[in-house]
């Protein structure tokens, strides 16, 4: 009765595999199909192309669909709370909150010793810190112009403080955050999955109890009231899954744009739906699709050098944002 | 039985100097299946009045009950189960499905976790798009509606959360009179056989003085005359209204008289 289209589910599934085998089978170094399959079963014979590809391949390809989805699922809560369909981690400040603090533990001396842990724990403190700027201005001005003006505002402002510390920092410092800066998936070695993949599974399990308050707040807030949703705990709730998802995606891969915008907008338009029962589970395979397909753009066989995912993704992801938005109008399937 | 009440309510908005009182003790009791409409110029606080009555804004004095509880020992979740509304501030969602935008009302009140449907919760919303005429719209998306079907959807919404109160701030607004007509039948048929205490804004006295069991007509600083169609068109707040003495409500069919000299 719901009316949604039921194709897409099983070809995104049958996508997200592909684009994984796929992610896993090509690199810079050449390994043969059947031995991709061997390694995968457990009877390996070559011990460095075992190690490519558990140690390097199938973390890369765990961390792009992960990673893809929390981005997803953060622009789709962050559409839905300001009723905005511009609105997503990049758009609003939150990635640069996170890149100040990664900055600040990257780039200034004395916190270098913090690790990977601290940059994580700063990174998602950071993307809170400026969520809460902007749902406090949000709170007071009811138009979204406003409170996109301030994530815009807030980013140049969080912008000018990584360039005074870049100026000031050393050169293999300086390297190094530019590295992370053009964006991979490629960072988290085996042994720190389980700190990336934890904190976000954890909030990709919690987001279903949000589909409820969620739909009651398209509407807006005085409906989402009077259906005994609490609006000021379904946005605290979404803001603290927002900014740990932007938080921990962008301590390990860096600010990766585009793919919390267009994997929402995709979800509806291919389920034609702005239920979030359909659209959350469909951002979620959407962000993962897209995060894959970047990431094996940004290695292309055949290249001996991998491209920035960063480019990649803005390369991808702007016409594919600029023909939703436009499309998305005319059939009005659009927050 | 009275189902809704309020008592010595105050509304107030801004601080010192700046104070503007919009009403004061204002007292009502509602029994079930009433259908009563508020009435008043722009701006004397209808819809505030209505926000106080669904508990979406806190009266600056006084006290909400519904069905007999005060409003503030009904906790948020559970008042979906008491009151359904419909306000102004509603945007339009067009990425759903008629039927979706009816289960919402269902969701609301089903206690499920996750905003899913039980079987018996389809009855409801099935139910709720027969009465409001909307069955053959289920499937239709809301972006394709015209204004009135979009009223009549809300409203199914509203029915199928099946709650014996329901808050309606000018639904009758961007509608045709034969659409207003046919809508404020149904709130009547609602009110008769499904017992339904209804309270609803509007600026239509035509509809009101002909559908409406109660009237309240909202004056200027916090005066306000409540009763049968009858007395309030007779009241002395009436010519206050309507402005001038040359405009009249004719006490027998309640039409507007306009004299000429």
């Amino acid at each position: 009765m719901r009316n949604a289209p039921i194709w897409p589910w099983p070809l995104m599934i049958v996508a997200i595999v592909l684009l994984f085998l796929l992610s896993i089978a090509v690199g810079s170094v050449y390994i043969p199909t059947a031995e991709v399959w061997d390694v995968l079963w457990g009877d390996a014979l070559n011990k460095v192309n075992e190690y490519i590809i558990l140690d390097a391949r199938l973390p890369r390809a765990i961390v792009a669909i992960l990673g893809g989805s929390g981005l997803a699922v953060a622009g789709l809560l962050m559409q839905t709370l300001f009723r905005n369909p511009l609105a997503g981690p990049s758009v609003l400040g939150l990635s640069s909150g996170a890149s100040l603090a990664v900055a600040v533990i990257t780039l200034i001396p004395g916190f270098t010793s913090l690790g990977s842990y601290g940059i994580t724990v700063a990174a998602v403190a950071g993307s809170m810190l400026v969520l809460l700027v902007v749902l406090s201005v949000a709170r007071h001005f009811a138009d979204v112009a406003s409170v996109l003006i301030v994530g815009l505002m807030l980013s140049f402002f969080t912008s000018a403080i990584v360039g005074f510390l870049q100026s000031l920092a050393e050169e293999s410092a300086l390297k190094a955050f530019i590295f992370w800066g053009f964006g991979t998936f490629s960072n988290v070695s085996r042994g720190q999955l389980w700190a990336f993949a934890i904190p976000l599974l954890v909030v990709l399990v919690f987001t279903p109890v949000l589909i409820k308050p969620l739909n009651a707040l398209l509407p807006g807030e005085l409906h989402a009231r009077s259906m005994g949703v609490s609006v000021g705990r379904t946005r605290f709730q979404i803001m603290l899954a927002t900014g740990v998802l932007t938080g921990v995606v962008t301590a390990f891969c860096g600010p990766v744009a585009f793919i919390g915008l267009a994997a929402p907008h995709l979800a509806r338009f291919t389920f034609r739906s702005m239920h979030h029962a359909i659209v959350l589970p469909g951002a979620i395979l959407w962000g993962g699709i897209l995060a894959l397909a970047a990431d094996i753009i940004a290695r292309l066989p055949g290249l001996q050098l991998s491209l920035p995912l960063n480019s990649v993704c803005a390369l991808m992801g702007a016409p594919v944002v600029v023909y939703l938005i436009m499309a998305g109008r005319k059939r009005k399937m659009l927050l | 039985m009275i189902v809704l009440s309020a008592s010595d309510i105050a509304i107030s908005y801004g601080k010192g100097e700046e104070k503007h009182h919009l009403l004061g003790d204002f007292n009502i009791a509602l029994e079930a299946g009433t259908l009563c409409a508020i009435i008043g110029a722009n701006g004397v606080g209808k819809s505030s009045l209505l926000r106080v009555l669904a508990g979406l804004q806190t009266p600056t004095l006084g006290q909400v009950h519904w069905n007999a509880q005060p409003l503030p020992n009904i906790v948020l979740s559970r008042r979906p189960h008491h009151m359904a509304a419909l306000f102004r501030e509603f945007s339009r969602v067009d990425g759903l499905t008629v039927y979706d935008l009816v289960s919402m009302g269902r969701t609301a009140v089903n206690g499920s976790l996750f905003g899913g449907l039980y079987p018996a919760d389809n009855l409801h919303i099935n139910k709720a798009l027969e009465l409001t005429g909307m069955s053959v719209f289920a499937k239709r998306q809301v972006a394709n509606l015209s204004d009135g079907e979009f009223q009549k959807a809300m409203l199914a919404k509203m029915l199928a959360q099946n709650s014996p109160i329901m808050l309606l701030d000018e639904p009758t607004t961007h509608l045709d009179l034969p659409s207003s007509l046919e809508l404020m039948h149904l709130l009547r048929r609602l009110a008769r056989d499904e017992q339904k205490t209804i309270v609803f804004t509007t600026h239509d006295l035509h509809l009101v003085f002909k559908m409406a069991h109660t009237v309240v007509l909202l004056g200027s600083e916090g005066k306000y005359a409540i009763g049968s169609p009858e007395e309030v068109a007779a009241h002395s707040l009436m010519c206050g209204f309507l402005r001038t003495d040359e405009i009249a409500i004719t006490e027998g069919n309640l039409q507007f008289k306009i004299s000429e000299e």
